[in-house]
């Protein structure tokens, strides 16, 4: 099967930082699935999703999405990768519904198929009724839903989720995963990262765990948790692999 | 073009949704304009236009009393009261009075015989020169009659001199209309009516007519408040956009949508010249409706209207690039500055400072030599007569 993202060997070095952010990063995510990218904080999550969705580059290494290069055809691959920062990452004084016309329009969805695509995800993710309402006065569970609506409408091939469920109510996380597993039945691949790892044990296919800029273990989360008999879930497979210090 | 649309659209919303940021846009320009023009005018009225209250005791009642009575009370710097009119038994020292209590700014003493003492002294001065035998200056302690003048110690020094030269303007006048009326009769009578009309008081050979060059050749406006405040501070106004437009772009790069912007089939460029455009339309009816004010609003307070001459498309292309301008040096503001406070201040305060230096302020001809010279890399040129909007 053909990787829908494969990441050979990237590297990056931030001009006032002291070691590299990533070291030689590789992995592949497989069409179809939920992968899991987690890792303690300063590992290099953020910046890879920063690289694939086009903010920053890499000083070396290769990326290819659906078997493009990413450097040579970034504008083709945006349309294609749906990307869900892990800020709340809309206009706020602008209501739902206007920042998903303003979001969509940019992706260039045709008018008549956006409207209907902008009445389904706000019905989905339980926001129809508040649709023209401002942004700035949704509660945060409700800012996160919206956030994750616009990198969905545009029904992307590969979506980059960044820490999607944060800071949210139990309901809310419970709407915006099960949301998610249904995109993922319909076709689309996932890219995500957490710190919650009862979270990525449940919804995730595959998981890679990333420290000093490389992947240090990867496989579906009842292999990595099979490998020793100390192990009883994702948390303690993931507490032996990075350790118990603080990161800054 | 979807993309920018879609762009423009969001703009657009979000401008108009930002109360605060519509008063700076197009509330300030006309406040800023409409104060500053009121303002000047006020202080040039008061130094130029306004006549100044003035009041003469005439106590000569004779020709040189009632003559300069008659020059004070036709001349427009002066509103001038008669104080034997006001009170039949004013004295010399009520004048002085009513001065210094400030009921007037000048006040013009005429003493008692001033035209029969100053007759007499011709008389016998006229009489010696034709006789051949030598004469005395008029300047003698004895032979000099005094009008004399009281102003108001808060008037300014170039109101004082206005006012004294006007004054002697007067009385040299009323002097000469006098000596020469004086000397018309002598030569009537000693040439025993041989001289047909003999009335030299009567002429007037030299007189001094004033006119403004102007550079077209026109007649030109001559500058006031108006003319000079609307162009001048509509141009500043259009340059106080650079708070907005950089706010905006940094509001979003800190609220992380301008990245979320970036990670969508977006350029910089197109996202650059949505915010432009529309800026760039601000800043147009910011000037227009300055300008409506300037033209129908000013003459509803009192003031005159303002007056385009030449052609209004010309006036827009300077408009258009002042706009982009502002546009432009807004998007190095929001380069530099990491936030919006940042931005704000400098915003503001450089664009006060570049006024003065372009001459909004003070007119550049009375800038130190070294500040002309920067005036003149600088665009917010304020000098009086404004190139396109006054020729």
């Amino acid at each position: 099967m053909t990787p829908i993202l494969c990441i050979e060997n990237l590297t990056k070095h931030y001009k006032n930082g002291e070691k590299n952010v990533l070291n030689g990063l590789t992995f592949s995510v497989n069409p179809g699935e939920i992968y899991g990218f987690l890792g303690p904080n300063g590992a290099g999550k953020s910046t890879t999703i920063k690289i694939l969705s086009g903010l920053i580059s890499s000083d070396s290494g290769t990326i290819t999405v659906m078997g493009r290069d990413l450097n040579h055809y970034r504008d083709q691959i945006k349309r294609c990768i749906g990307v869900v920062p892990q800020d709340i990452a809309i206009f706020p004084t602008l209501t739902a519904y206007e920042n998903l016309i303003v979001f969509g329009g940019i992706y260039g969805i045709q008018t008549r198929h956006l409207y209907r695509r902008i009445r389904y995800l706000l019905k989905l993710f339980g926001l129809d009724e508040h649709r023209n309402k401002k942004v700035e006065l949704y509660s945060g569970g409700m800012k996160r839903r919206i956030n994750i609506i616009v990198g969905m409408l545009h029904e992307p091939s590969l979506l980059l989720l960044d820490e999607p469920t944060v800071g949210i109510d139990v309901q809310s996380k419970n709407v915006i995963i099960e949301n998610l597993k249904m995109l993922n039945s319909k076709g689309t691949t996932i890219l995500y990262t957490s710190h919650d790892m009862d979270e990525a044990q449940q919804f995730c296919s595959k998981v890679g765990i990333i420290d000093e800029g490389k992947i240090i273990t990867e496989g579906s989360p009842e292999e990595l948790i099979g490998r020793s008999e100390d192990y009883t879930n994702l948390e303690s497979v993931y507490l032996k692999l990075t350790g118990k210090k603080l990161r800054d | 073009m979807k993309t920018f649309f879609h762009l423009l659209y969001k703009d657009i919303l979000l401008l108009i949704r930002d109360k605060a940021g519509l008063l700076l846009l197009f509330l300030m320009p006309l406040t800023l304009v409409l104060i500053m023009t009121s303002m000047q005018d006020g202080v040039m009225s008061a130094n130029m236009d306004t006549e100044i209250a003035l009041i003469l005791l005439n106590d000569d009642e004779d020709t040189i009393g009632n003559t300069m009575e008659k020059e004070l009370i036709k001349a427009d710097a002066f509103n001038t009261k008669i104080g034997k009119e006001i009170d039949s038994s004013m004295t010399e020292e009520d004048l002085i009075k009513l001065v210094a209590n400030g009921n007037y700014l000048v006040g013009i003493y005429i003493p008692d015989s001033t035209t029969e003492n100053l007759a007499e002294v011709f008389k016998n001065k006229l009489e010696n020169a034709f006789k051949g035998n030598p004469t005395d200056s008029l300047e003698d302690d004895n032979d000099t009659m005094d009008i004399r003048v009281y102003i108001d110690p808060v008037v300014k020094p170039s109101v004082h001199s206005t006012i004294i030269s006007n004054v002697k303007e007067f009385s040299l006048k009323v002097q000469n209309q006098f000596s020469l009326k004086e000397i018309s009769l002598m030569l009537d009578s000693m040439s025993g009516g041989r001289i047909n009309n003999p009335e030299l008081s009567e002429v007037e050979g030299l007189s001094v007519k004033e006119n403004t060059p102007d550079k077209s050749g026109n007649d030109g406006l001559s500058p006031n408040s108006i003319q000079h405040n609307v162009p001048a501070w509509t141009l500043f106004a259009i340059f106080f956009i650079v708070v907005s437009f950089s706010g905006s772009i940094i509001k979003e790069r800190e609220d992380g949508s301008f990245n979320r912007l970036m990670t969508m089939p977006c350029s910089y460029s197109t996202y650059m010249s949505s915010k432009m455009t529309l800026y760039l339309f601000v800043c147009i009816i910011q000037f227009l409706l300055v300008l409506a004010m300037g033209i129908w609003g000013f003459p509803l307070i009192g003031l005159e209207s303002f007056v385009i001459e030449g052609y209004f498309l010309r006036l827009l292309f300077v408009v258009i690039f002042a706009s982009l301008a502002a546009i432009g040096y807004g998007t190095a503001i929001s380069a530099f500055a990491t936030t919006q406070q940042q931005a704000a201040i400098f915003g503001s305060v450089s664009v006060v400072i570049l006024s003065a230096i372009g001459g909004i302020w003070v007119p550049v001809f009375a800038m130190p030599n070294f500040l002309k010279v920067l005036s003149h890399f600088y665009l917010l040129i304020g000098e009086w007569k404004h190139p396109i909007i006054l020729s």
